[in-house]
């Protein structure tokens, strides 16, 4: 059995959405917040490129990372506790509020009855979860992997370089979802094989994640993709490059990004 | 031993809850069976809601650790830690001690750290909230804390570790997951040994959450029993070191020889009722033991046993359509001892799993006087207590978005 992985869809969205969501799901997703809303997007996208008939639906995963969760709804949360008091707060706003109630709506929508991880680190959440999705191809545990980086940012949190807070701007919301499949599974229409996922992230000054200054990716600009969230730029930098890459009619692709909380590489052929 | 491919050793173990700061106290408690879960202590939070809670003491953190802590060089700034790290750092620091390895032996390997938490990895400073939302500029220290205090990283930073690192946020099931995922990394090499479980403080966001979707008892919780009501909210941390299987090293306590997780499907905070989900992440988790395991062996399953009315309804019949009339394990619930620990859930009862297969014994689940009849497999009920016919259980988690994961555990002779 083969140990190679494919890369069979690759979907980059920002906030608000283009497009909308899909026309069966909005009744389900009438109480969503905006960070499920971002993750069934981009995820309903990258799953519906690839006709899976012949997949069952415990033999899909899903694998989630992203560096603070839905920081919003964590705040409308503690609104409803501040402004309506104990014993009235939403439980609505609550269940939303923790890391992986994406993931959840996720594999409701789509029906996933595999493995569904959510990840939450500050450092670079989506490969994490990308590291993870390959291994559980590798091992069998599924043979197509939703793999998706979610984002949002919040005015609470924003500060300036001098560690005031920032005049009121608008907050960023992104997520990027990779629909990795097993040999067996992959189409034609693949846009590339995913070698390898070289992780190594490491204690930093927690400076660093107000506004990443420094995050080195190569090759691509995070400038380029300042629309998004700074937390999710290098997975779009990596996401459009692999892109350009097979449009191009590349044969390999070594990336990397390099930053104070560590380093990652990833290794493609096309 | 039923050693496979993928099997991993389970070197040292740390637990902290309420119902104990080490292995031994929680031994001791399982034993005298009198902890009752209390108001909430003001000094951990204020609250008018009547739900008691399984609270650690004041200082998570035991003489030993602190001491060690406090000499560690470069200094760290132990009041600058949140509680959940400081019950991680308790735990680890006792699992490591455990595996008769000290920090020295530990910084020349590759160590992973796998941690599964929810509070921990929340920002939930009401006082910094409420001054932003007044308009004020709140100081920013908090959000440094914040962003300097994801629980895995900070242990990797005070131990001065080298290895993979992860937090695994998939509520309730997350310190089982956590362990799954250290499996798999030592599987792939990835490194050596991990440290690997869950922890979670209590918080208030969390307490009034619970409350507020109408899951929380208000009396003592009572895992499967005819008149539980919901859970009671507990903090704590269980912490394992997991190491690739080698002739050579000391004897391991057991072993981690499988991991299955599955999701529902179903709805954002209830079980889906057959337990789908559940039964999928069982069979996956024996599958993963690749073959040298059979579910007939199993002696002992560690339910969730939240104490809901729809979790042990799922999970018993979840158990009862795996598990065949000719092979019934006891299946207990240990969160009448804890409460409800959240993302330490997974960690603290996998020890408590492997503990009970050790002393080749179980008793039934703590205030379940009744167990419901309504559940299609019977949970041991309290006053109970069986000699458990083989050394390999099963751990069970349950959570939020439908995740359900188990560990297959055997203890060593």
């Amino acid at each position: 059995m083969s140990d190679n992985v494919f890369i069979q869809s690759i979907q980059v969205a920002g906030w608000p959405l283009v497009g909308g969501l899909p026309q069966q799901m909005q009744n389900a997703l009438r109480r969503a917040d905006d960070f499920i809303r971002l993750a069934v997007f981009v995820g309903a996208r990258a799953i519906e490129s690839v006709p899976l008939a012949n997949i069952g639906p415990a033999e899909i995963g899903i694998f989630l990372g992203t560096t603070t969760g839905p920081l919003e709804t964590n705040f409308r949360f503690l609104d409803t506790l501040f402004d309506d008091g104990e014993g009235r707060c939403s439980p609505t706003l609550f269940s939303h509020s923790v890391h992986n109630a994406a993931a959840g709506y996720l594999a409701r929508l789509l029906n996933v009855q595999g493995q569904t991880l959510t990840m939450t680190s500050f450092g670079w959440p989506f490969l994490s979860a990308l590291c993870e999705a390959r291994a559980a191809l590798v091992k069998k545990e599924v043979k197509v992997a939703l793999v998706l980086g979610v984002e949002e940012e919040s005015p609470v949190l924003i500060f300036d370089e001098g560690g005031g807070l920032e005049a009121a701007r608008a907050c960023r919301k992104g997520a990027v979802a990779w629909l990795l499949v097993d040999e067996q599974t992959a189409e034609i229409s693949a846009v590339a094989r995913l070698l390898d996922v070289l992780l190594e992230e490491h204690p930093c000054d927690p400076g660093f994640f107000f506004n990443r200054a420094g995050e080195l990716v190569a090759p691509g600009i995070t400038e380029n993709c300042s629309q998004y969230p700074s937390a999710l730029q290098a997975a779009v930098v990596l996401s459009k490059k692999v892109e350009d890459c097979s449009l191009g009619g590349e044969s390999e692709l070594a990336w990397g990004v390099e930053a104070p909380c560590g380093k990652a590489s990833i290794f493609i052929d096309f | 031993m039923n050693i496979s491919e993928g099997s991993v050793a389970i070197s040292g173990l740390g637990c902290i809850s309420a119902a104990g700061r080490d292995v031994e106290e929680h031994l001791q408690t399982f034993v005298e069976r009198s902890i009752v879960p209390a108001p909430v202590p003001g000094r951990l939070f204020e609250t008018s809601l009547p739900y008691p809670v399984f609270a650690v003491g004041p200082d998570p953190l035991s003489p030993w650790s602190r001491a060690l802590l406090e000499n560690l060089q470069p200094k760290i700034s132990l009041i600058e830690l949140s509680r959940t790290s400081l019950l991680v750092l308790d735990a680890a620091l006792q699992a490591i001690r455990s595996a008769g390895l000290n920090l020295d032996k530990l910084q020349k390997k590759r160590v992973g750290i796998c941690l599964g938490t929810t509070v921990g990895c929340a920002f939930n400073d009401e006082e910094y909230y409420r001054t932003w939302r007044r308009g004020g500029r709140p100081c920013a220290a908090p959000i440094f804390r914040y962003l300097g205090g994801n629980i895995a990283s900070v242990l990797q930073a005070i131990l001065c570790l080298r290895g993979p690192v992860g937090v695994i946020t998939n509520a309730c099931a997350s310190g089982t997951d956590a362990i799954g995922v250290a499996k798999n990394w030592l599987n792939t090499d990835r490194c050596d040994l991990v440290i690997a479980g869950g922890a979670d403080a209590l918080s208030r966001i969390a307490y009034n959450g619970f409350a507020s979707l109408m899951l929380a008892d208000p009396d003592a919780c009572r895992p499967f029993d005819q008149s539980r009501k919901g859970l009671n909210l507990g903090e704590g941390a269980g912490i394992m070191v997991l190491a690739k299987i080698r002739q050579d090293d000391r004897p391991a306590l057991g072993w981690v020889h499988g991991y299955g997780t599955a999701a529902d499907a179903w709805h954002p905070t209830a079980p889906h009722p057959d337990g789908r989900g559940l039964q999928a992440a069982i069979k996956k988790a024996v599958a993963d033991c690749g073959g040298g395991i059979k579910k007939e062996q199993v002696s002992l399953i560690n339910a969730h046993g939240t104490g809901t009315p729809t979790n042990d309804l799922a999970e018993t019949t979840a158990v009862a359509a795996v598990f065949s009339q000719d092979s019934l394990p006891p299946l207990v619930s240990t969160k009448g001892f804890t409460g409800h620990t959240l993302g330490a859930a997974g960690g603290l009862e996998a020890i408590f799993t492997l503990l009970a297969l050790a002393a080749g014994e179980s008793k039934g689940s703590f205030r379940c006087g009744n167990p419901d009849p309504t559940f299609p497999y019977q949970p041991m009920s309290q006053g109970v207590q069986v000699a458990l016919n083989g050394k390999i259980g099963i751990s069970e988690s349950l959570a939020f978005g439908g995740s359900n994961s188990c560990l297959v555990l055997e203890a060593a002779s």
